[in-house]
């Protein structure tokens, strides 16, 4: 009995719908490689995002896309990106997953409430915090200098499909990869690509992973090689960051007004010769990848709600040795410090409950990573 | 720090005649304007426009606004706002944003976008809200429970229902936001009989609605003092009136206001605490039910002291903030008042 061939889908990310059309790109189709559009205009559309997976023109093995902009630091990009990697059909798939837009968090957000989550559900975000914890740890364990990000990137795929999830950054209102690998000066989004890492180097993993319905979303910053952990600005760096997390944790219980959670970070980081990045918040996360309460990172702030039991939310300071000030590249996505000076991030996922928290992404003791004594 | 004033009302109330004006005006004056135009007629203003117009200082240069299309999912900042800023920090050093809303926009987000936080060391900062309204029909409009008029006068999108269950239209919440109300078109007015009770049956409603607000007539959207609209430091300070109007029962927006003493610093935690209960936890205050809403907040409080100090309260919506005032003897009349205007308050 012949098989039915698997359908057809528009490649276009904003698009993904199944189609019998036969347009091809024809850069390629140079290559032998068959990528259908479902007409001109999903094809024009999608080619901004689209062309990152096509070789240099002039042959080379690698590019920077780049070439005219001024980054603030020694980092390129370096392309072309792989192709979007597939996922299986038993995977269930949040509602962006096809075009991109997060419809029921675009609905959500109009209502300003901080979910509170039920028992069951409580019990549902735990397997999932589980699962993005195993994933980030396998990744992690194969950080070393010569590794590229994108075979960073196919290791978190494999190891959430293979758990049967979903790796919530892919197309996430078009975000092109399974996992945002941010090197040095990047502050965070960083998009998985050609370069191999050096000795030297810090990388932070962020990876959220989809599963039973709910995110769970958390990230770390590994040392690259022995050659960051004896630098010791950049010890003094990756530890103030994950000091900064922890005493934040240490103040949520119920009760705790978010526009707090600020000072202790800020306090911390400055205290250390650091610098804290306004721009991203920590956030809510269940159902939604994000959502109410937004958790800004620096003092002062007017951030709404208290922490009540049941509530799920991040907590994820960025700190940067030199300005807090961030740019963005030309990919629309990677976030890099305006002075081209280092930055670090880490982040956990918490459950509020009806003493303290719990950590839902904690750490366990085969986690690798982890924090080394600051040099004097 | 730049000012940026938001300026809202419906299509065809005349923010356009007044902001062309302005314009105008500004060839003279040496400041430097920055208008930002609404292009896009009446879609609200975050969630359809792309890009903006400006028409700049003395110069009629025009320049789209850049915002962008990257998500900003777990960014604090709106595009808009971080255009703006980038606007600012470029050589052509503007005095002063005027933003243009769209028709039906609710300003209170807008003006909360805007509304940054300290911690962010932004280059700009709200100043405040205008709201142009046409005096020859604004009666109609305020009375429009079934979205008819709305309707008829083409003042609604596509998609949007012109006025909700309780008949509050987008005109009553761009009314209820409002630190300064332009009643524009009174030379239509003028013409009319019986002008003098029109006018004060005009200022009677709105000032019910919005009891914080001040009200100004212009005709053609022509304002003689600039500074009755600009520089309000409405955000940044609480200049609240001595006498709020009381509003009948069932007015479904309304202002109300609550006076008390002079307090002792301990009590601070407390009246916060209250004000968090009210702005997030939406309790429901009389049993029925009802689902009420707060829209703008401002207070004064004093607090007793060696000497005396003044704590000012802000509000749009849920957001709020707490910020030490500087002496406001004269104003605060030795009493502290906090006032809410919203729907359902009653």
């Amino acid at each position: 009995m012949a098989k039915t061939p698997a359908p057809i889908v528009c490649c276009s990310p904003k698009c993904g719908k199944e189609t019998d059309s036969t347009l091809k790109c024809p850069i390629c189709a140079k290559d032998d490689v068959s990528n259908i559009f479902c007409s001109q205009t999903c094809f024009r559309t999608a080619w901004d995002e689209h062309k990152a997976i096509h070789k240099a023109e002039n042959g080379a093995d690698s590019y920077d896309p780049f070439p005219n902009y001024e980054y603030s630091g020694k980092l390129r990009a370096v392309y072309p990106l792989t192709a979007r990697r597939a996922i299986p059909k038993h995977i269930k798939r949040p509602d962006y997953a096809d075009h991109g837009k997060p419809l029921s968090e675009i609905k959500n957000d109009r209502t300003n409430k901080i979910p509170v989550l039920t028992a069951k559900e409580i019990a549902g975000i735990r397997k999932t915090a589980k699962v993005a914890r195993e994933v980030l740890d396998v990744a992690a364990a194969a950080i070393k200098p010569g590794i590229t990000t994108d075979e960073l990137d196919a290791i978190v795929h494999k190891a959430t499909i293979n758990r049967n999830g979903y790796p919530s950054p892919l197309n996430y209102y078009n975000f092109p990869k399974s996992v945002c690998t941010s090197v040095n000066e990047i502050i965070c989004h960083g998009i998985p690509d050609a370069r191999p890492l050096e000795d030297g180097d810090i990388i932070n993993l962020d990876v959220t992973v989809f599963y039973l319905g709910f995110h769970a979303d958390m990230n770390e910053t590994y040392y690259v090689g022995d050659k960051a952990k004896a630098n010791q600005e950049v010890v003094n760096l990756v530890e103030t960051t994950r000091e900064c997390l922890d005493l934040a944790i240490a103040t949520v219980k119920p009760g705790l007004l978010f526009r707090n959670l600020g000072e202790v970070i800020e306090e911390h980081a400055t205290k250390n010769g650091c610098s804290v990045v306004r721009t991203y918040v920590g956030h809510g996360v269940n159902q939604f990848f994000h959502c109410q309460p937004n958790i800004p990172h620096y003092a002062k702030n007017k951030a709404i709600g208290i922490a009540k039991p049941g509530m799920v939310f991040t907590i994820e300071p960025m700190v940067c040795a030199g300005s807090y000030r961030d740019i963005r590249w030309p990919d629309n996505w990677t976030a890099a410090t305006v002075d081209g000076l280092w930055s670090a991030q880490f982040e956990h996922m918490l459950l509020v409950t009806e003493d303290g928290v719990e950590v839902l992404s904690a750490r366990n003791e085969k986690s690798p990573g982890g924090a080394i004594p600051r040099i004097a | 720090k730049v000012p940026i004033t938001i300026i809202s009302g419906y299509l065809g109330s005349g923010k356009s005649t007044l902001l062309d004006h302005i314009a105008l005006r500004n060839s003279n004056t040496g400041k430097k304007f920055a208008i930002i135009v609404n292009e896009f007629g009446n879609s609200s203003l975050i969630e359809k426009s792309k890009s903006f117009k400006i028409t700049a200082g003395t110069e009629s240069y025009d320049e789209w606004l850049d915002l962008g299309n990257g998500c900003l999912c777990c960014s604090v900042k709106d595009t808009g706002v971080a255009a703006i800023e980038n606007l600012l920090s470029q050589e052509k050093k503007f005095d002063y944003v005027l933003l243009e809303t769209s028709g039906v926009a609710d300003p209170g987000p807008i003006a909360n976008m805007f509304w940054l936080d300290d911690g962010l060391k932004s280059n700009v900062y709200i100043d405040g809200v205008v709201v142009v309204v046409d005096a020859k029909n604004i009666l109609d409009c305020l009375s429009d429970t079934d979205g008819q008029w709305h309707r008829s006068n083409k003042h609604i999108g596509e998609e949007a229902e012109p006025v909700d269950d309780d008949g509050v239209s987008m005109a009553h919440v761009q009314i209820s936001f409002a630190d300064v109300i332009l009643l524009n078109k009174i030379d239509l007015l003028e013409t009319e009989p019986d002008y003098d009770i029109k006018l004060e049956t005009i200022k009677t409603h709105l000032r019910k609605l919005n009891g914080l607000a001040q009200i100004h007539e212009t005709r053609f959207g022509e304002l003689d003092n600039l500074d009755k609209i600009l520089n309000l430091n409405a955000f940044t300070q609480a200049k609240l009136p001595k006498e709020i109007a009381r509003t009948h029962h069932d007015e479904r927006i309304a202002t109300i206001s609550f006076q008390f003493n002079r307090i002792p610093a301990a009590k601070v935690p407390q009246i916060e605490a209250c004000l968090q209960h009210l702005l997030w936890e939406h309790p429901d205050l009389d049993g029925s039910g009802k689902e009420w809403e707060i829209y703008r907040t401002k207070g004064l409080v004093i607090v007793e002291g060696e000497e005396d100090t003044w704590k000012i309260i802000q509000g749009v919506r849920g957001t709020y903030d707490i910020m030490e005032g500087a002496n406001l003897e004269a104003e605060s009349d030795g009493k502290s008042v906090v006032v809410f205007i919203g729907k359902h308050l009653s």
